[in-house]
């Protein structure tokens, strides 16, 4: 009985691994210009100054690679909320970690600092994101109800994104508007392993603050009394799983701009493969936004002829009307 | 021994006092019942002995040390507590719900020993839910729901069983079964405080009865002692008769209070 389980949790992370593996392939493939399988291959593994290693190494390496990440931060970010917040509809955006870190990122493009360091967008995006969820705290109290979180979040995220319209409506030149605009509908074109090398440290951070709490989420789908009863530290908790939110989603939106509702979608498709077991949600969430991420960024390149299709935003045209189908299975009382 | 220690516990919320200087203690093999009106802050105290409430004054002794010295898990591992409808938001299954029961006993990494497996289905077993183990634990009835928290509950292995009227939504049957349960668990290891509406049942499970009103103890000894007419009078505001047959106490409730006073006052014009 308890084996039957553990074998279906293993076909489960092997079946999502694989996925993620195939389409991380596939994304090594996908661009303007068409490269064999021996082409990206002798690029991988003996790179030199040809355009195909170019392309592969420093085009569609790091984007697939950051892909990978932002998508899996944004599953597990999303997974973390919903079982902490004892809500499906909750998201990264919603605590405000994600229009903080946009907004961060707005600013240092609106004074023009990003020509002056590469580090300046991703530390200004980290940066928002913990000054919303530090908002978020002396707003919502420290034993904060999942209501007075959801509250704080909203108003925290409508005050960040009004900052970031006026940065946008201030902005000196029509170019610095355009390039803030742009920047929040996500992307992850023209990005390099630098990128990558300033992000994944904090990701990383974020992702073993939330996964370290996957028990105490499990047990919290008890009550919080329930929970305490049984040894859980609920304000350590949630003061350790929202900081690593903010941690891993500032550095990915910092990176990406914003990419919504990954953190919507992915633990709701999972959740029943799991038993619905906010704990076990998590690692799978992870594999999952990963793999969605990727997905979608290879749709991105092939739908777009000429001009680019943000990412963001396509993530968004499918997020938004599952959000809605999610408002009302939640209605009819079947979540 | 003395397992749970409390001393003139005071809690306030805004300017009520819900708790007003409240000293216990349970004793090992002890099955106390806590009986009161609403409000009379049954749950209020069995959440502040649980360790979920800090009193504003006084002091709690959980096997001779002060409740907030032990860490989480230790006091988790000698004192289980029952809330009141407990329910899930997800649909669990029962079986991996009760299994949340044995947290206490692993570490944020670890996974389930054969010793957890093993007290999972004898929890399910003991509590009559074994044949529910595969079902949504949001999706059987609340009576079955009962039954799986106490599973939930008594997985835990801790000693001293903190329960808020575990039995309100249940049938004639396992209403009997779950207060044979607790008693059980008080003879053999441990000892249990049981908030209860049902008096003759209090009266004939109980070694002790505490009487709670307006956040003090009003009466509290033995249920003979302490299930009489005029406390009953006092404290509920029902006008009953206790009868004993076979050695056994029945509390018969009759009307409440007012109509006993509106009924003498129609007698004397």
């Amino acid at each position: 009985m308890i084996r039957k389980t553990h074998q279906k949790t293993f076909t489960l992370y092997t079946g999502l691994a694989l996925l993620v593996g195939l389409l991380f392939i596939t994304s090594m493939f996908i661009g303007p210009s068409t490269l064999s399988i021996n082409a990206v291959w002798a690029a991988l593994v003996a790179p030199d100054q040809s355009p195909s290693a170019i392309i592969v190494n420093q085009i569609r390496l790091p984007r697939t690679i950051l892909a990978a990440l932002v998508g899996a931060t944004l599953g597990l970010a999303g997974a973390t909320l919903q079982g902490l917040l004892r809500n499906p509809l909750a998201e990264p955006g919603i605590i405000g970690a994600s229009s903080g870190a946009a907004l961060g990122a707005s600013l240092v493009l609106y004074f023009g600092l990003a020509e002056i360091s590469i580090l300046a967008l991703p530390i200004a995006g980290m940066i928002g994101a913990l000054i919303a969820v530090a908002m978020l705290f002396l707003l919502a109290g420290r034993n904060a109800s999942p209501l007075a979180l959801i509250l704080s979040g909203v108003a925290i995220s409508s005050f960040a994104s009004a900052l970031t319209a006026l940065a946008i409506n201030l902005a000196s030149s029509a170019y610095a508007a355009l390039e803030i605009t742009f920047w929040l509908m996500g992307s992850l074109t023209d990005r390099s392993m630098t990128h990558v090398a300033l992000a994944a440290p904090a990701m990383g951070v974020g992702w073993v603050l939330m996964l370290s709490g996957a028990r105490s989420l499990s047990i919290l789908s008890l009550g919080e009394d329930t929970a305490s009863s049984l040894g859980v530290s609920l304000n350590t908790l949630r003061v350790r799983l929202v900081l690593g939110i903010a941690i891993a989603v500032g550095a990915a939106v910092s990176i990406s701009g914003a990419i919504g509702f990954v953190g919507l979608i992915v633990p709701h498709i999972l959740r029943p493969f799991v038993g619905f077991e906010p704990g076990r949600l998590l690692g799978v969430s992870l594999l999952g936004g990963s793999a969605l991420v990727i997905a979608a960024d290879i749709a991105v390149r092939l739908l777009s002829t000429g001009i680019e299709i943000r990412l963001g935003v396509v993530t968004s045209l499918i997020g938004a009307p599952f959000f809605l189908f999610l408002l009302l299975k939640l209605r009819r009382g079947t979540i | 021994m003395r397992h749970l220690v409390a001393n003139n516990l005071y809690v306030r919320l805004g300017d009520r006092t819900l708790l007003n200087g409240i000293s216990l203690d349970l004793k090992s093999g002890e099955l106390v019942g806590l009986l009161g009106p609403n409000a009379s802050g049954k749950t209020t105290l069995l959440r502040t002995l649980s360790n979920l409430i800090m009193p504003d004054r006084g002091t709690i002794l959980l096997d001779e040390k002060s409740i907030t010295k032990h860490t989480p898990h230790e006091r988790a591992r000698r004192l289980a507590y029952l809330e009141q409808g407990a329910t899930t938001e997800w649909p669990i299954s029962v079986e991996r719900l009760v299994g949340l029961g044995r947290a206490p006993h692993m570490g944020v990494w670890g996974r389930p020993t054969a010793e957890d497996k093993a007290a999972v289905i004898h929890a399910m077993e003991r509590c009559n839910v074994a044949h529910l183990s595969k079902r949504a634990a949001n999706a059987i009835s609340s009576g079955e729901r009962a039954r799986v928290m106490l599973a939930r509950a008594l997985v835990t292995g801790a000693s001293i069983l903190l329960a808020d009227e575990p039995i309100s939504n249940l049938d004639p049957y396992h209403q009997l079964r779950v207060m044979e349960l607790i008693r059980k668990h008080a003879d053999d290891c441990g000892a249990a405080i049981t908030a209860l509406h049902d008096l003759t049942l209090a009266a004939r499970f109980c070694d002790r009865i505490i009487l709670l009103l307006n956040g003090k103890i009003a009466a509290s000894g033995a249920p003979k002692q302490i299930l009489t007419a005029k406390n009953l009078a006092r404290v509920f505001s029902i006008d009953a008769s206790v009868l004993e047959q076979g050695g056994e106490l029945h509390v018969l409730q009759h009307t409440t209070i007012e109509k006993v006073k509106a009924r003498l006052g129609n007698g004397t014009p």
